[in-house]
């Protein structure tokens, strides 16, 4: 009998022994046979051969591709950082913030192999340039679904860029559920914004240091409250547009919404005395006047002029121009003549939302077929107007086949974010660029999520992205607090 | 020994009776509630969704609420699931109760609390998550009551507060309720029975002292406000009430604090009720007797059979099951726009439209199309019409905005459904991606949501489907603003595009009937032979009829198209009433209300909106 049981204890023994040899056989096969691929893996989002800044927060990413496991190495000159995982890279932060650091002006280098069917498959490697320019740490953004005319739940965030925090800024659920829009910084400063809250209490609140003051900016002489607003550099004045927008709703498939203006002005808007002061170079009966944004010295206006038409009839062959005006800080009122810096007439297109940069070089635009609304027009692109010798740069690497528009500065003018819709043509996400001394852009990347799945079930768009040198001095809570407290202020409209 | 029998029995049939009556309630009279509220839901199985939901105070009954909405996907599931929710919910009232009097002859009270749970859920913005919270409420109560030493008792009271605002939200004021009902009447019956010198054969209570009573109201009243300020920023009733008992956030009803303060109100009631064990039939009829009219009384209250009808046609025609919509509109004629306009859909859907579309009463071009509302209901049936007659691009803003005002501010599985649908149509694969992504992880919709994924990008099998293909076919070629009230124009244009539309013919036919415009109905007359009619129909036919007889003496003559004889032989009696009849439209109304002729002679239809 003990025979037998030393048998069969042997027979087990030598069986397992076997099987442990064919696993580990097995196993070692498996990842000795490995294909190698002259291509690039494909990840989303697309951080292949992007240039970041140095501040930015671990870029996580995912492969697009169905693998069950994936072996990532990212490497640079002192150290690297293996990953395996799943179909998804976690980059562990403290090593990102040390390897970036470390590449400052330099590349890391990213391998990745993936294995699917059985088989490992390297990818070629490609290059995460970091750059020395620091970007504004913040981001603030309105999140908003991209619908027709219906809105429910808004809330304007601010994400900081260095890691993955965000939070809320001003939600619409503790303002009666008024549209909140527009957040806009005085140059990148979040000691000083506005925004608009549009409903029976609301108004513009203008905040200085988490101080707030609301404003009720519509009067008997102009069209509208303010809709789209550009600070002067001294803090002083707000430019406003005026409009009455109408929305539309196309019918053929590749269009979806078309919003216009039947009437519009700019307006400049005196916050220390409270008054619209009159300018009709900015207000004539024969132009569509919107967009405004302040020169970077403060001495000119920047806007978007359209010969004034009848709408709806003419929705599609109305495009604006991009005009200035010189503007007098002392007084508030612009000069008498307006100069057509990119002319619809010359270029067949439309201008939209000039935006200069920080260090007056200049001026970055939205260029699309006709009207005043971007953001469901495909073919809205960004252009890039050098003031130096007034040539505009369309931008082929920042630009794709879905809209790519609203986008805002950093302070040292050598990062810029715009909300791009070219993953699906529908969600807008935060990309940002880089531009170089010589005004040359690089490849735009996506705001990194610590989870890369987070757009797949994100239902929501990035709306107005704003970078700021800081966070904004104010929650939710001291909004709803100065929404309910503080009666608006009526502004005056004045000839000077 | 009988009385304790019977009364075993009582209460076994008593529940029994009770959970078959909602059962079949559910089952049998109000199941298309049920479906209402799966498709207005869009619940995710996955670790951000759940992560998302437990980072509001009361997430967890609204994760599980929702989880358990998403089985009303099946007829019998949905009202499987309210059943034994509402048993678990009374045992555990049961179970309180009995802490304060434990004579069981009063065990029908318990029943009262999974009764106003049944009720509010009757009406549609009060989501499952509701009875979930009360029911962790109740159990948190239950708990509570069964320690014995006072100072656990009072540690107990404090983290379960906490962890009920957490996990159930609002209803951790239901807990606080029945926690000091619970330590005043518990002392009191201590007394009571020191008093009686019935002491020996309890533990004597002792009760909690003032102050740890009010530790326990002010951390109820401070728990909302800590979490209002360093957690989640949402307005002051919310952080009280949390959003997961009602859909619509801008109000409290007053349902809501009724729901919460009934569990320790029934305790106040029993402990006034005799506690001897002496078994009271007598108290057990008049229970009965009292929950029966109370039972009457509350679906009066609180069901709406004009909604369920509503939600009936909804439901059958976002299934196809066109035929039904027919049969149950026979049965029960659509009372408002939303049912007609559904019915009319059906009759399209079937080639009856205009056969069929006088039987029933119409009421002007609202039960044709559905006017643009910020509210889910009419855009959402309104988008059937719209993906229906080719129209993806306005199908796709209704059905977009219906999602976006979906009461509870969430995400409508029906709405995502259709969306990846008309974007697929649309040739907008990277979108319908997305849509099919979040469809993929769900429990009912993943085996279609996986189906569909095949067809992006894939032309030839998009235009050879049977459904998307034809919507294709359909599809508006040449722009122009989509509103309701230029319905006639883009059904002209989707007719010119593609004359063979039959959908579109029908509802332009039936758009001009309804408005009595005879002129451009019989211009169009002649499209039929394109359309591939092998006889016109009746409604087309007694339309024909009454033109003809306009315009000659002899309307049976010389007719220009093919009428039947049944047609004329109506005819000639309707107009021989309508012509010599001081009542004839009381006469006609007997015979010839499902006609045309009627229609056009005695209905008025309201055609202000019509452009």
């Amino acid at each position: 009998m003990t025979d037998i049981y030393n048998r069969n204890a042997r027979i087990i023994i030598s069986t397992g022994f076997m099987i442990l040899i064919f696993l580990l056989t097995f196993c070692h096969r498996s990842t000795e046979s490995q294909i190698e691929w002259n291509k690039y893996p494909s990840i989303y989002p697309d951080y292949i051969n992007v240039k970041v800044p140095y501040n930015i927060a671990p870029l996580n990413f995912k492969m697009k591709d169905k693998c069950s496991k994936i072996d990532v190495t990212l490497s640079g000159k002192k150290s690297s950082i293996r990953i395996k995982s799943g179909y998804k890279v976690s980059i562990p932060f403290n090593k990102w913030k040390k390897l970036i650091n470390e590449q400052k002006n330099d590349s890391i280098v990213v391998s990745v192999a993936a294995f699917s069917d059985g088989k490992w498959q390297r990818y070629k490697s490609f290059s995460i340039y970091v750059s020395s320019d620091r970007i504004d740490p913040y981001l603030s953004y309105r999140l908003i679904e991209p619908g027709y005319e219906v809105y429910h739940m808004l809330s304007i965030c601010e994400r900081d860029l260095e890691s993955f925090h965000e939070r809320a800024i001003i939600d619409n659920n503790l303002v009666d559920g008024g549209c909140i829009n527009c957040h806009t910084y005085a140059q990148q400063d979040p000691s000083r914004s506005f925004f608009h809250i549009r409903n029976k209490d609301g108004g513009t609140m203008i905040q200085a240091d988490g101080k707030f003051r609301k404003i009720n900016t519509r009067t008997d002489s102009t069209i509208s409250a303010g809709v789209y607003g550009n600070w002067h550099p001294g803090g002083k004045y707000i430019a406003f547009s005026t409009n009455v927008i109408i929305p539309e709703f196309h019918s053929i498939n590749n269009m979806r919404l078309e919003v216009y203006d039947t009437i519009s002005d700019v307006v400049v808007l005196d916050i220390v005395r409270n008054e619209i002061i009159r300018n009709p170079i900015l207000s004539g009966s024969k132009e569509f006047e919107t967009f405004p944004a302040f020169s970077t010295d403060g001495k000119r206006l920047f806007f978007c002029s359209a010969k004034s038409v009848r709408m709806p009839e003419n929705y599609n062959s109305i495009r604006y121009s991009l005009c200035a005006v010189d503007f007098d800080p002392v007084s508030g009122t612009c000069g008498t003549r307006v100069d057509t810096l990119v002319s619809s007439f010359r270029t067949g297109k439309t201008v939209s939302e000039p935006k200069p940069s920080p260090d007056g070089k200049y001026i970055l635009f939205t260029s699309f077929s006709y009207g005043n609304f971007p953001v469901w027009h495909k073919e809205a692109d960004l252009h890039l107007l050098k003031l130096s010798d007034m040539s505009i740069d369309t931008l082929a690497i920042v630009n794709s086949d879905n809209s790519d528009t609203y986008h805002s500065w950093s302070s040292d003018s050598r990062w810029f974010v715009f909300a791009s819709k070219r993953d699906n043509g529908m969600y807008g996400k935060p990309y940002f660029a880089h531009i170089d001394e010589n005004g040359k852009c690089s490849k735009p990347f996506l705001l990194p999520q610590k989870n890369p799945d987070f757009y797949d079930y994100f239902m929501k768009s990035f709306n107005i992205p704003e970078l700021a040198k800081g966070p904004v001095p104010f929650n939710p809570l001291e909004v709803e607090k100065a929404f309910r407290s503080l009666k608006a202020e009526q502004v005056k409209y004045v000839a000077r | 020994m009988e009385d304790n029998k019977l009364l075993k029995y009582t209460e076994y049939l008593f529940t029994g009776l009770f959970l078959s009556g909602v059962f079949i309630f559910f089952a049998f009279f109000y199941n298309n509630h049920l479906h209402f509220e799966e498709e207005t839901q869009l619940f995710l199985l996955t670790g951000d969704f759940f992560k998302a939901k437990m980072g509001l105070p009361g997430g967890f009954s609204g994760w599980i609420g929702q989880f358990l909405t998403q089985f009303y996907f099946v007829s019998l599931a949905g009202p499987l699931v309210i059943t034994i929710l509402l048993f678990l919910m009374q045992r555990v009232t049961y179970r309180i109760l009995s802490t304060i009097n434990d004579n069981r002859s009063f065990f029908i009270v318990s029943f009262l609390v999974p009764l106003n749970a049944m009720l509010i859920i009757c009406d549609e913005f009060y989501p499952l998550s509701a009875v979930i919270g009360v029911l962790i409420s109740l159990l948190a109560g239950w708990i509570y009551t069964t320690i014995a030493g006072n100072s656990r008792r009072f540690v107990a009271g404090l983290l379960l507060i906490a962890l009920t605002y957490c996990l159930a939200g609002g209803s951790f004021l239901s807990l606080l309720a029945v926690i000091v009902v619970f330590e005043i009447l518990s002392a009191a019956r201590a007394r009571k029975n020191r008093v009686l010198g019935k002491t020996n054969d309890t533990p004597v209570f002792r009760m909690l002292r003032i102050w740890q009573l009010l530790i326990y109201i002010i951390i109820s009243a401070g728990i909302p406000l800590f979490a209002r300020q360093f957690l989640v920023q949402e307005p002051i009733g919310l952080a009280y009430f949390s959003e997961f008992y009602y859909d619509l956030r801008i109000e409290v009803p007053k349902a809501i604090p009724i729901m919460f303060a009934l569990p320790a109100i029934l305790m106040i009631i029993i402990y006034f009720l005799p506690s001897r064990e002496k078994i009271f039939k007598a108290a057990i009829f008049i229970q009965i007797a009292l929950f029966i009219p109370a039972v009457i009384f509350g679906l009066k209250l609180w069901t709406n059979f004009r909604a369920e009808e509503i939600m009936k046609y909804d439901y059958l025609v976002r299934m196809n099951r066109w035929n039904e919509v027919i049969k149950y509109a026979e049965k029960t004629p659509p009372r408002n726009n939303l049912s007609l306009a559904m019915l009319n859909l059906s009759l399209a859907k079937t080639g009856t439209m205009g056969d069929r579309m006088f039987n029933f009463r119409q009421k002007g071009t609202g039960g044709l199309f559905l006017s643009f509302a910020k509210e889910y209901v009419a855009p959402m049936m309104g988008s059937e019409i719209y993906y229906q007659l080719g129209l993806v691009n306005a199908s796709q803003e209704y059905s977009f905005e219906s999602m976006e005002t979906t009461p509870d501010l969430g995400k409508s599985v029906r709405s995502v459904k259709r969306l990846a649908e008309t974007n697929l149509i649309n040739g907008n694969y990277e979108v319908a991606r997305k849509y099919l992504k979040l469809l993929e992880r769900t429990v009912f919709y993943r085996n279609w949501a996986h189906k569909t994924e095949k067809y992006l990008y894939n032309e030839d099998l998009i235009n050879n489907d049977p459904e998307y293909g034809d919507k294709r076919k359909m599809i508006i070629k040449k722009d122009f603003f989509f509103k309701t009230e230029i319905m006639e124009g883009a059904l002209n244009m989707l007719l010119q595009q593609n004359p063979k539309n039959k959908m579109a013919f029908q509802y332009l036919m039936g758009f001009y009937l309804i408005n009595k415009d005879l002129r451009n109905f019989m211009d169009r007359v002649p499209m039929m032979n394109d359309l591939g009619y092998t006889s016109i129909p009746v409604g087309y036919q007694e339309a024909i009829m009454y033109v003809v007889g306009l315009s000659t003496d002899n309307p049976m003559e010389g007719l220009p198209y093919k009428i039947s004889s049944d047609t004329k032989l109506r005819m000639q009696a309707y107009a021989s009433i309508y012509t010599t009849r001081d009542n004839a439209q009381e006469l006609l109304s007997k015979e010839f209300s499902g006609t045309y002729w009627y229609y056009l002679h005695y209905c008025k239809v309201d055609i202000k909106n019509v452009k």
